[in-house]
């Protein structure tokens, strides 16, 4: 089993430090969710994990190994970035082809997540056509391409269902008052924690249960996970370890 | 290398858009031609001719654009971040997309020349004049536009590269061509002026320029293009290596 480990990882970007000597260890076999408000570093961390950002000090470790040394990544690591995205006119089964060509994953196994994830009937349509639930499910088709030991989701709940309604803003455009939006949660509470569990469980299907490392960025805790460990961010700080 | 090169081809053929915009090189070769001839070009004058079939290495704008797009319009849509999931090694896709847009400007200076060949022998048989195609500078001018169109695209994964803004790329890449190179020539001289890149396409996409004092004979040109090639792709190279993708 694999385990990510994080030593003492600081990144600034110009002046505005993203992240400030973080260390963890996602432990295998365990579920470990990011936790913080916006800009406390939870995806420059997994971006930084998967090498596509140089840290200032400090490394990150897949089974021991940084992300560049892996010898096949797309079977080792899957991932689904927020910022990732697809050419609008290419059709999703080739979007998931051009993946698995580069990491000699044979073609079969494009059909196979793309009804993992309830996009059989949408192949062949060009992404220009994609629901933003669409396009997160092909993003999660394209992170269980590789059927990889460890997944890292980024907000993997994104656009799976609506926001909550005291969460989003006035159909007005103005912020909803805090009272009304304490309220608001209130009362919708039961729902939410249903509809939570329901998001969360689409990034995590029963059959994802064997992977080493699962670890995602949530904006509140994703209640109906068993033992979850929750590494807490904060704004360009340490972050509390679990 | 052979599948990020075969993955490279895959996103190409799967998409349109590419395909337009490679389209558009020989129907710029068939108005170029039409259009010089209908201005009075001498048919008679062997000189007309490897002039008409230059407009090869012209068509070279297509597939500047055409490499721009490689590195630069997987910025714009985002899916940069997973090529690099796939291939950590940056150095490796960097490669892989050199050398199938370079095959593909070299295929596409090809039919460029076909049409060419086509385009100028029609309108040498309609207007009375006599088309050797066998003679050497056709040849010479013919190689040279491909050589031309290889380089380009070349260059124009090295832009894309750099600039990774595809709208900013394009235009800097165009005002270059139809401005800033006109411009800074007359800045440093001509005699300065002949090594820069436009220049040098214009040398090396044209053979029998005998006289053409303001540029380097077609051999030179040509390498002086190719070194800019060169210096493109491994500015891509470095740049790509130390970036992050955010």
């Amino acid at each position: 089993m694999v385990e990510v480990a994080v030593r003492g990882l600081t990144k600034a970007f110009g002046r505005v430090t993203a992240v400030r000597g973080i260390s963890f260890t996602a432990p295998a076999g365990k579920v470990t969710g990011f936790l913080g408000p916006n800009g406390s570093g939870k995806t420059t961390t997994l971006r930084v994990v998967l090498g596509l950002i140089r840290p200032d000090a400090g490394a990150a470790l897949i089974g021991g190994v940084p992300y560049g040394r892996l010898a096949r990544p797309r079977r080792t690591v899957g991932a689904l970035l927020e910022a990732s995205g697809f050419h609008p006119g290419r059709r999703a089964r080739d979007h998931l082809l051009v993946l698995a060509d580069a990491a000699g994953i044979p073609g079969t196994r494009v059909d196979e997540v793309l009804g993992q994830v309830g996009l059989a009937a949408a192949a062949d349509r060009r992404v220009r056509e994609f629901s933003l639930g669409m396009r997160q499910r092909l993003g999660l088709a394209g992170a269980l391409l590789g059927d990889p030991q460890v997944l890292l989701l980024d907000e993997p709940a994104n656009g799976l269902d609506r926001q909550p309604r005291a969460q989003r803003d006035r159909p007005d455009g103005r912020p909803r008052g805090d009272r009304q939006r304490r309220t608001g949660a209130l009362r919708r509470g039961a729902r939410r924690h249903r509809r939570d569990r329901r998001r969360a469980g689409v990034g995590l299907p029963q059959a994802d249960r064997h992977r080493g490392v699962i670890a995602m960025t949530v904006d509140r805790p994703p209640y109906g996970l068993p033992s979850l460990p929750i590494l807490e961010f904060r704004q360009g700080g340490l972050p509390c370890c679990p | 290398m052979l599948p990020l090169i075969r993955s490279e081809w895959r996103k190409l053929s799967t998409v349109r858009g590419a395909w337009l915009l490679l389209a558009a090189g020989p129907l710029l070769v068939v108005a170029g031609i039409t259009g010089l001839v209908q201005s009075g070009g001498n048919v008679h004058d062997p000189a007309t001719a490897s002039k008409a079939l230059a407009h090869v290495a012209l068509a070279a704008l297509f597939t500047l654009i055409f490499g721009i797009f490689a590195v630069a319009g997987e910025y714009r849509h985002g899916t940069i971040t997973d090529t690099f999931l796939s291939s950590p090694d940056r150095g490796r896709v960097v490669t892989a997309k050199l050398a199938v847009y370079a095959a593909v400007g070299a295929v596409a200076g090809l039919i460029s020349s076909v049409v060419a060949v086509a385009v100028t022998a029609a309108w040498w048989a309609a207007k009375g004049g006599i088309f050797h195609l066998w003679a050497a500078d056709s040849w010479r001018t013919l190689a040279g536009g491909v050589a031309v169109n290889i380089a380009f695209a070349a260059i124009g994964v090295g832009i894309g590269a750099l600039v990774r803004n595809l709208a900013v790329a394009i235009a800097a890449a165009l005002a270059w061509i139809a401005l800033i190179e006109g411009i800074a020539g007359q800045l440093v001289g001509s005699g300065l002026a002949r090594w820069l890149p436009f220049s040098t396409s214009e040398a090396a996409g044209r053979a029998g320029l005998t006289g053409v004092s303001r540029l380097l004979p077609q051999w030179g040109g040509g390498l002086v293009l190719a070194g800019y090639a060169v210096a493109f792709a491994v500015a891509a190279m470095v740049t790509t290596l130390r970036r992050d993708v955010t």
